[in-house]
């Protein structure tokens, strides 16, 4: 039997910038994970899957169908994008409800269906609040509402705990495991190997739009530990923050930018530096709103481990 | 949410079906948007026209004698700009404000045949600009004839009399209003800058070569819906003597061969294009 997800060969070129350049890959169920840093050909490939667009050379199957311009191929996939725009006046719960609908679903079919995507995300209680109103982990949790609600078979999800803060980021990470564990074949991509290796332990690393490996996380975490770690967190009291960081062995450096609240500090080891977080907001109360890893960060790993 | 498979994915959808979905997801959207409040409030101008008409008729000095419905006849020519006014804000809103607002994404991966999305938003976009058209053209028609009939003598019955006139009207700018809205609705999935290429088209080429002696007008939608008109009104009266309209069968089929060939060509354009491009570009 054919693996849900087959990619041979694909291309997708625009003009003369290749995006993505001869990838074949497959993904069996469970969590995968898409690693590599911006502008590696990440979300390209994840909307040839989702019919986005179409390769230029090679076959995207996708549960043993070609997904562009297959509709009904749709009821069976769910897609988290990227990018982070909404209808802000609508409040989330009219937001899947209105997407459930248009999916064909029921009035009364979609409404229950929302409530539980909701409850599943967290977000029962600010169901009602307008989505321009939500944080950056809100947002994030509304868009994952809306790729899980119709209850697909395949999930891709693309940089989907971007910005969050520590708790937020291991509630996506735990509800990520969950879908993989019911059985859903699941690509998620991120920039962060940590998050990766909090998902799953099979992980595709592509760079220039091609598949550089694929395997267990496990084998190339070593190699890339080694690398120094840049890690950004937006906070009320950043000076406070970066004092208790720099209590940490791991950490080498904290810098301050200039006007904002937002400090980004260097690790050595950033397993531990990850790993620490939620202990520190929830238990020392340290606030931290929001989290990021430049772009910049995973790309000189990845001239590193290209070397 | 299931715990385990199968998985209970949602219906699927027919053509038809995804085009009643897709119109019941957009037009909440299009009815309660800032652009057709400002459309709306625009409208309220003819009937204001007609508030200004009939004041200035009570005063004495100004010795107006043309009844309210004569006037409602010139104030046509008002109410087929707002039409085209109309058209060319929504038509082109359907998928340009999606591609605007990064939002298409969220539409073109549900099981809906993007034809059948593209249809639906275009008729979501129709109802609401008809409900527009209809409430100008009826509160314009009604202050017009039934107030000059109840404040002056001898006009008290022209509100009923022109009856069927009111009738023809609606009837003409409502399907006029679905020709621009498809035409609008093509130039706004094909063309980056929408608007542009609308304005240029509504007020440049509709506008003015419609009432150009000659073969070229036949290419305008606009000189079939003038064809088609009962009224004899403006600019068209003037260039009467020079121009010839086409026939009532000719015109009627020529509407409806723009309306077909547009749709056809929006959906195909929707259908074919690789949006995401775009997106990732803003």
């Amino acid at each position: 039997m054919s693996r849900p997800v087959e990619v041979s060969e694909v291309s997708k070129w625009y003009g003369q910038v290749v995006a993505v350049n001869g990838m074949s890959l497959g993904l069996e169920p469970g969590v995968t994970g898409l690693l590599g840093p911006n502008g590696a050909g990440k979300s390209t490939l994840m909307k040839m899957l989702t019919g986005q667009i179409r390769p230029s050379r090679g076959r995207v199957e996708l549960l043993g169908h070609v997904p562009w311009n297959d509709p009904d191929l749709n009821r069976r996939v769910g897609y988290c994008p990227e990018q982070d725009t909404f209808y802000e006046w609508m409040t989330g719960r009219r937001f899947v409800t209105a997407l459930l609908g248009l999916a064909g679903f029921e009035r009364a079919e979609a409404r229950r269906r929302a409530e539980a995507a909701l409850a599943e995300v967290g977000m029962t209680e600010v169901g009602d609040k307008k989505i321009g109103g939500y944080s950056k982990g809100m947002r994030q949790r509304i868009k994952l509402a809306q790729a899980i609600a119709h209850d697909p078979e395949v999930l891709i999800l693309d940089e989907p705990v971007s910005g969050l803060d520590p708790v937020g980021r291991r509630h996506i990470i735990d509800l990520v495991r969950k879908w993989g564990a019911q059985g859903r074949t699941i690509l998620v991509s991120t920039h962060i190997l940590h998050e990766v290796e909090a998902m799953t332990s099979a992980v595709l690393l592509i760079h220039h739009g091609r598949l550089l490996a694929e395997g267990d996380v496990h084998e190339i975490r070593d190699l890339i530990d080694e690398h120094p770690r840049l890690i950004t967190m937006v906070t009320p009291d950043p000076r406070a923050l970066a004092a208790r960081l720099l209590t940490e062995q791991d950490v080498v450096s904290v810098r301050f930018e200039r006007g904002s609240r937002s400090i980004t500090a260097e690790t050595v080891r950033p397993d531990e530096f990850y790993r620490r977080l939620p202990a520190l907001v929830l238990q020392e109360g340290v606030e931290i709103e929001e989290m990021s890893s430049p772009d910049d960060n995973l790309q000189a790993v990845f001239d590193y481990l290209v070397r | 949410m299931s715990e385990a498979h199968p998985l209970s994915p949602g219906p699927a959808l027919s053509f038809p079906q995804g085009t009643v979905s897709a119109f019941h997801f957009a037009l909440p959207m299009a009815l309660w948007s800032r652009r057709t409040l400002v459309l709306g409030l625009l409208g309220g101008a003819l009937p204001l026209m007609a508030v200004v008409f009939l004041t200035v008729k009570s005063i004495p000095a100004a010795e107006i004698r043309t009844p309210g419905y004569i006037f409602f006849s010139n104030a046509f020519q008002f109410i087929l700009y707002y039409v085209l006014l109309t058209a060319l804000a929504m038509g082109t809103a359907v998928i340009a404000e999606e591609i605007d607002g990064r939002t298409l994404t969220y539409l073109t991966i549900r099981p809906v045949p993007k034809a059948a999305l593209l249809l639906g938003k275009a008729a979501a976009a129709w109802t609401t600009g008809a409900i527009l058209v209809a409430a100008t053209v009826v509160s314009g028609y009604t202050v017009f004839t039934l107030g000059d009939g109840l404040l002056f003598s001898g006009g008290a019955d022209s509100f009923l009399i022109n009856l069927p006139t009111l009738g023809v009207d609606l009837l003409l700018t409502l399907g006029a209003l679905a020709v621009y809205i498809t035409v609008f609705t093509f130039i706004g999935a094909r063309f980056a800058r929408p608007m542009l290429w609308g304005i240029t088209l509504a007020f440049g080429w509709e506008s003015w070569v419609a009432f150009v002696p000659g073969l070229t007008r036949k290419l305008t939608a606009m000189h079939y819906i003038q064809s088609l008109s009962p009224h004899a009104s403006g600019r068209n009266a003037a260039v009467a003597l020079l121009q010839q309209g086409a026939g009532r069968f000719e015109s009627v089929v020529a509407l409806a061969l723009i309306l077909a060939a547009f749709a056809l060509l929006a959906a195909w354009t929707f259908s074919r294009r690789e949006y995401e491009f775009d997106l990732s570009k803003r």
